[in-house]
């Protein structure tokens, strides 16, 4: 059954919504998204731009300026609702695991 | 040694796969993607180096582009950023190089990727191969109609074989590459799902193998029009091919250079579909207007051509030529071979003055080259003329009933009853894989017969 736009975040996207908790334009994310992870997740600047332009057109992300061609976003009260949805979903499966497998157990 | 080469593309727009490997292999070879268009890719060359393309989908680009649009502009920053050269692009199409060591791919999330693909697909070669589908199918059932109605006039014509086999080429193509893409695009999106791309296939020995076909068929249909010897359908056709070519020399002049005048992609779209119609319905006008000048000017007058029997040879009377028209047609096919020969006398000797009442001919020659058809084309011409119910209900016969075929040194022969014991002059004769219809006016001799076998039977020539 394929997932919903948006009912369950990729951790790209994810990424990319934590980003643009601030005012961010998109070249920045290519950079910031390695950094946070220390490496673990990479965006393809392919990917960022179609994904700018999804989150851009279902409310999630606003387009807050505009220099030449570079754009700056930042997040919606819809984006943070769905972040916040997906970080507690998160912790949910996270607890879930060390109520399984215990804390001490690898 | 040249600098820049040119080939054609046979890889569907949404092969990404095979596109990013051909590039690869182009860039170690030497060769670096310059430019792509409807004429094929061009490069130039460079030092041979190993480089890691990516063919990517932009959905909103267009072929009608006066140039990159801010937002392929904007992707191409995006893709610059981490190191990933624009070298080319056509139309939703984009090819980007990378020459880092194992760079970040440009699309690294495959559900996203195959959203752009499917967007790109619908504006391009979804609407290309349902048009070429729907064209074959369209052609394919008009030919079909006139194959039912009339078999043997359609498989004696080698140009209806050979635009039918095209038509169905046609359909084969629309079949297979659309449903070649949504098969594909349904195991796409079940390892989108599991996060992993799927790649594409291969269909460029498809698509080189179809258009082998096509320009086959097309050769064919020129071959049987240039030895027709009909005049008319040979005017015809070639004022067509080079109308054809002016037409899309006009409809891509145009759009090129719409684009160079920077004239927005609605306009250019809009400009380029009106002389396209236009210029396709002038075409027709025109055509037809020839046609019916050739008509008027008697260009399509047939010869008259030597007949390979005649009513002097049968009469043994000698007649003046002028009192008489001939005429001739003569179609073949690998598969059947006809021959038709009229004589009958000139209209304008039915004057009070001096009128004869000169005895007529019309005889057809079926030579059947392919042994399975035989019995077909048989049937077919001994129930050409069944009746209707209703004539059945007046009485009319119209068939062929067995008669003897001795006089006439055939295997078989049938004569023709419209009445019920009243025959008329007209036979259907059996001479091993050839069949001849000879209609006379008058009832002809035994000695007459056998003229006919020894002219237009096996050992006849035509």
């Amino acid at each position: 059954m394929p997932r919903a736009r948006f009912q369950t975040l990729t951790e790209q996207m994810f990424y990319i919504l934590l980003c643009l908790k601030t005012e961010r334009c998109g070249m920045d994310i290519l950079d910031m998204i390695p950094a946070m992870t220390n490496g673990r997740v990479n965006i393809g600047s392919g990917t960022l731009y179609d994904l700018l332009e999804q989150f851009a057109d279902a409310g999630m992300i606003r387009e807050t300026k505009r220099e030449g061609r570079r754009r700056s976003y930042i997040l919606t009260d819809a984006g943070r609702a769905l972040l916040e949805r997906d970080y507690q979903r998160i912790r949910a499966q996270a607890a879930d695991y060390e109520r399984v497998l215990g804390e001490g157990e690898a | 040694m040249k600098d820049t080469k040119r080939e054609y593309s046979f890889y569907e727009i949404y092969d990404r796969t095979h596109i990013e490997r051909h590039l690869e292999d182009m860039a170690a070879r030497g060769w670096l993607l310059e430019k792509m268009g409807n004429y094929g890719w061009a490069y130039r060359r460079i030092e041979p180096k190993k480089l890691h393309f990516s063919a990517c989908y932009y959905p909103k680009a267009s072929v009608f582009d006066p140039e990159l649009s801010d937002g392929q502009l904007e992707f191409a920053d995006f893709c610059a950023h981490t190191g990933w050269t624009l070298a080319a692009t056509n139309g939703q199409l984009q090819a980007f190089y990378n020459g880092r060591e194992d760079p970040v791919p440009i699309a690294t999330d495959p559900a996203v990727e195959l959203e752009a693909i499917h967007k790109s697909a619908k504006k391009s070669v979804l609407i290309a191969y349902g048009a070429l589908l729907l064209m074959g199918l369209l052609n394919a059932s008009s030919m079909l109609l006139t194959l039912l109605g009339d078999p043997i006039g359609f498989l004696a014509r080698g140009s209806s074989l050979c635009a039918f086999c095209s038509a169905l080429i046609l359909i084969l193509m629309g079949a297979v590459e659309l449903c070649g893409y949504f098969l594909w695009r349904k195991r796409a999106k079940r390892a989108a799902e599991q996060g992993m791309f799927c790649p594409t296939p291969d269909c460029s020995l498809f698509a080189k193998a179809c258009l082998a076909l096509i320009l086959l068929c097309f050769a064919g249909v020129m071959l049987s029009v240039i030895f027709s010897g009909r005049r008319m359908v040979q005017l015809v056709t070639g004022l067509l091919l080079i109308y054809l070519a002016l037409l899309y020399a006009a409809v891509n002049g145009t759009r090129e250079l719409l684009k160079r005048k920077k004239v927005s992609a609605s306009v250019n779209r809009a400009a380029t579909l009106g002389v396209d119609v236009v210029l396709g319905l002038l075409m027709m006008a025109l055509l037809l207007l020839f046609a019916f000048r050739v008509v008027d000017l008697g260009i399509d007058e047939p010869d008259f051509a030597e007949l390979p029997l005649t009513t002097e040879e049968l009469t043994g009377e000698d007649y003046p030529e002028e009192w008489y028209f001939r005429s001739t047609s003569d179609q073949s096919s690998p598969l059947l071979a006809q021959y038709t020969a009229h004589q009958y006398a000139s209209t304008h000797r039915i004057d009070a003055k001096e009128y004869h009442d000169l005895p007529g001919l019309d005889y057809t020659i079926t030579d059947v080259r392919a042994a399975f058809l035989f019995d077909l084309c048989k049937n077919r011409l001994l129930h050409a003329d069944d009746p209707e119910p209703i004539e059945q209900e007046y009485g009319y016969l119209n068939e062929y009933c067995p008669d003897d075929p001795a006089p006439w040194g055939a295997e078989e022969a049938w004569r023709f009853y419209w009445w019920k014991d009243e025959p008329l002059n007209r036979w259907l004769l059996v001479y091993g894989d050839r069949l001849v219809e000879i209609d006379l006016d008058w009832e002809p001799t035994t000695e007459q017969m056998a003229t006919v076998g020894e002219k237009l039977g096996r050992s006849g020539s035509r």
